[in-house]
């Protein structure tokens, strides 16, 4: 939901910014939508953990999600910059 | 070395006289874990499920905070422009914006070191995110109120 929100403040830049701002904002719903895919995964996956006692490091999407917000971060400062 | 104390699974687990339960994986999943993951984890104990869980959920957290401030930043420099001159509303936006992204990278780190610790049964890594996070959040405090002292 956060993503949703912020991809949505970006289209505020749209007016002056064109094209640009059109592809964060995708981006960041692509993101959001990529979180709201896998959460009933993630859930499965952490319920399973614990009933086997057993719970592999999610670390790609970890790396993935913290990647992602750095790059929107980049994003907006490039568009502040443009 | 600082060893975690031992929590009721790891009784249940290495008590012999426990029945073993068909799905039961043993502790230690080193061996087991894809190539990344032991590239970039290390070698070490997988510590209890819970606390790797726990260790995601923080990290989700301060993801939370990371996109408020995107959010704040980018909110700022597209609605306050009536609010706000441009010389106190851009510095403001890119320093929220940057705000979240230390935060962001630092709390993917963070999850890093805590989960490289815990497999090693080392002491927790400080979490410098918080101080960075409170001097971002004064210096632009000041900058806000030292402009609307000026306006």
């Amino acid at each position: 939901m956060s993503f949703v929100i912020v991809a949505a403040l970006f289209l505020r830049w749209a007016p002056t910014q064109g094209a640009v701002v059109v592809v964060l904002t995708g981006g960041a719903a692509l993101v959001a939508l990529g979180i709201g895919a896998t959460q009933h995964h993630h859930y499965a996956r952490g319920a399973r953990a614990i009933a086997r006692e057993s719970s592999p490091a999610a670390l790609v999407p970890v790396a993935a999600l913290g990647t992602a917000v750095v790059l929107l971060g980049a994003a907006g400062l490039a568009v502040i910059a443009l | 070395m600082v060893r975690r104390p031992r929590t009721t699974i790891d009784t249940v687990a290495s008590d012999p006289s426990q029945p073993a339960s068909p799905d039961r994986q043993p502790l230690n999943h080193t061996a087991a874990r894809p190539g990344l993951s032991a590239r970039v984890l290390g070698d070490g104990i997988e510590p209890d499920p819970r606390f790797t869980l726990a260790n995601e959920r923080t990290f989700l957290a301060w993801i939370r905070t990371a996109l408020a401030f995107l959010a704040g930043g980018v909110a700022l420099e597209a609605f306050a422009g009536d609010v706000f001159p441009e010389m106190v509303r851009t510095p403001l936006a890119v320093i929220l914006l940057l705000i979240g992204m230390v935060v962001a990278a630092g709390a993917t780190l963070r999850w890093l070191r805590v989960e490289r610790a815990m497999r090693r049964s080392h002491p927790l890594p400080l979490p410098w995110i918080a101080p960075v996070l409170a001097i971002g959040a004064a210096i632009t405090a000041g900058i806000l109120i030292g402009a609307l002292i000026l306006a």
